[in-house]
């Protein structure tokens, strides 16, 4: 086909196109149902046009006007699925705990690391307690010498917003950083694992041997298990990402990961508003004398209880109702 | 046609970096997706960066402003304000690329936008997930872009999602039309014809003429049937010497100040045009009932 003849012939096609375009980004309400099918009737067109004119006129301005065009239309017509936020109701009742079913291997791993370090770190500080140093500081060993928790001096001289606002950006960032450490093939994640674990152990460890362990136990009673279970979620869905990097599967890794990805954040975006929680309790409640710590450790429970009701909603639910038959995803489909 | 003949698409290819792969579309039409490299997105973050460091400086003030005012206590203040902060610094990028489609301040300053892997609009997932990595990617992002043939970072291949120039020629610029050219030119012939038509007002006016006299030469030399066709509908307010220019000339060299007309011949041979500067593309403005078919133009100038 000669240039001028493609370009009379189809001319009023591309401009059809523009114009439907134009229209369904400035006012689609006006578009109607024939209108919206002939867009994508065009647009497949116009994208055939394209195709034709970098095959048979390559670097002629109608192939990069209809390039200009093409990848314009693309981007308005072409939407990730799922574009939209799912509403809340949905993302309490389905997509979170749907997620942690799918990354709970990996929170599984998390969770067995994390006492194996913490373990490890108990029994390290244990025989040696010049190793707790190390991790809390000489100050706050200072401290325990004289019989005072490091927890107490900070939260005398700290208010209990500042203390609350700087723990909860302080958890959130651990959180984010263990999530994001996954993409790293996972070892982000392993790290801040295994470094929390250490921590843990060995700050028990190092209490213990100066008979102050009550009253550390005292004090992180309210938000340690949750916190602690926020940290090992984060992470484990950090780990899930990484393993999506590294695990050989039928699926293409860039479809894995796309998938991994999603769940991951679905995971991380329901742990948040808990750690912002979790900071108000340290900062208010966990340093407070007039709570009891039957109260504290009450607290505590319940919090890890709900939150771990809500996780694994959809596993519990699975186990109550096994004959419901599932319909598998077809092989290649990617539903991202 | 003469050997110095431009390639186009192999200007193209520079401008747009020839080893990008490109992404296939429906029916697996190649789309060539303009790519942003690590230079234009380091570029934007820069810039980002910079505005990033501004808002953090309005809002101390603003924190501090409102400690002598408001009778909330300065605990809850500097609270309020540190977990600003937070927000600033995890929130900023995604925020803007959700409510801005794909752009921050800097990505628009460059001209940049962040597209699914398809060249589509990303969902608010992806956004999430590519801006909650960019912590780990300010460490390790930058090997993975210089390497990975499509520049992403490691949010990018988690998200799916690329960074692409968007808007790189003005829509709005005034455009010209060629209404009528040689059935025997090919899409190189035409390419170079076009691009001088396109660039020609804004070349030197003696370059201009200059060169429109060696295109009007060749043409004449070349396209002899062409030009009889054409020689009808070109402008007879043109001096006579300028219409019966291959007799003068035979040589097709036409120094600027021997062919003033130049430019004006080479304008009424094809039949240029402008279109309009609005229409997107130089589609939308087209009227769909007109032919744009040079024939008929050239038809009526004949009966006349």
């Amino acid at each position: 086909m000669n240039y001028g003849t493609f370009e009379s012939l189809r001319r009023p096609t591309w401009a059809r196109l523009a114009r439907l375009l134009k229209r369904a980004r400035d006012s689609p309400q006006t578009l109607g149902y024939d209108e919206l099918e002939e867009l994508s009737v065009v647009y497949r067109q116009v994208l055939h046009d394209y195709s034709l004119a970098t095959a048979r006129f390559p670097g002629t301005e109608i192939t990069r006007d209809l390039r200009r065009l093409v990848l314009d239309a693309t981007h308005f017509l072409q939407r990730d699925s799922g574009s939209r936020l799912p509403s809340l109701h949905r993302f309490v009742t389905r997509d979170f705990p749907a997620a942690m079913a799918k990354a709970a291997p990996a929170i599984l791993v998390a969770a067995l690391l994390f006492s194996a370090t913490s373990l490890f770190g108990f029994a390290l500080t244990a025989q040696n307690p010049s190793m707790g140093a190390y991790f809390v500081g000489p100050q706050a060993v200072q401290g325990l010498e004289d019989g005072e928790l490091w927890t107490d001096s900070i939260f005398a001289v700290t208010p209990g917003a500042i203390a609350s606002s700087k723990i909860a950006t302080n958890n959130l960032s651990v959180a984010l950083t263990a999530w994001g450490g996954g993409v790293l093939g996972g070892l982000g994640a392993f790290w801040v694992i295994c470094l929390n674990g250490l921590m843990l152990g060995s700050v028990l460890a190092l209490t213990a041997h100066y008979s102050l362990a009550h009253a550390l136990l005292e004090f992180i009673g309210a938000h340690g298990p949750l916190e602690i279970t926020m940290i090992l979620v984060t992470a484990g869905a950090g780990l899930h990402i990484g393993a999506s990097m590294v695990r050989a599967t039928d699926l293409p890794r860039s479809v894995e990961m796309r998938r991994a990805g999603r769940t991951g954040l679905t995971i991380l975006l329901g742990c948040l508003p808990w750690i912002l929680l979790l900071g108000f309790v340290e900062g208010f409640v966990s340093p407070s004398v007039d709570v009891s710590v039957t109260a504290k450790w009450t607290l505590g429970f319940l919090l890890e209880s709900i939150f771990l009701f809500w996780a694994f909603l959809s596993t519990l639910q699975a186990q109550a109702a096994p004959a419901v038959p599932t319909v598998p995803a077809a092989p290649g489909v990617d539903r991202g | 046609m003469g050997t110095a003949s431009p390639d186009p698409s192999e200007a193209d290819a520079a401008l747009w970096g020839a080893e990008a792969p490109s992404i296939l579309a429906l029916d697996n039409v190649a789309l060539d997706l303009p790519l942003a490299g690590l230079g234009t997105r380091s570029l934007a973050l820069l810039v980002d960066g910079v505005i990033l460091a501004l808002i953090a400086v309005a809002w101390g003030i603003f924190i501090g402003t409102l400690s002598s005012f408001s009778n909330l206590s300065g605990a809850w203040l500097a609270g309020i304000g540190l977990f600003g902060y937070f927000l600033l610094q995890w929130g900023y990028f995604s925020a803007c690329e959700i409510f801005l489609d794909g752009r921050t301040p800097g990505k628009m300053a460059l001209s940049l936008q962040t597209v699914t892997h398809l060249g589509g609009r990303p969902s608010v997932g992806a956004l999430l997930i590519r801006n909650l990595l960019r912590p780990i990617d300010y460490v390790f992002g930058i090997f993975f872009m210089a390497l990975d043939p499509r520049s992403r970072r490691l949010g990018d291949m988690v998200a799916s999602t690329l960074v692409a120039h968007r808007g790189l020629d003005d829509p709005s610029r005034r455009r010209l039309r060629i209404g009528r050219r040689p059935e025997s030119w090919g899409p190189d012939e035409i390419a170079l014809v076009e691009a001088f038509v396109a660039r020609a007002e804004r070349l030197e006016p003696e370059r201009a003429r200059y060169l429109a006299g060696e295109l009007v030469g060749w043409i004449l030399r070349t396209e002899p049937a062409f030009v009889a066709e054409a020689e009808g509908d070109v402008d007879r307010s043109l001096s006579p010497e300028a219409l019966s220019l291959e007799a003068q000339y035979p040589e097709a060299q036409y120094p600027e100040a021997q062919y003033p007309d130049a430019l004006h011949h080479l304008w009424s041979l094809l039949a240029v045009r402008e279109v309009d500067p609005a229409a997107f593309g130089g589609f939308a403005g087209d009227d769909p009932g007109a032919s744009p078919d040079p024939g008929d133009a050239v038809d009526r100038e004949v009966t006349v």
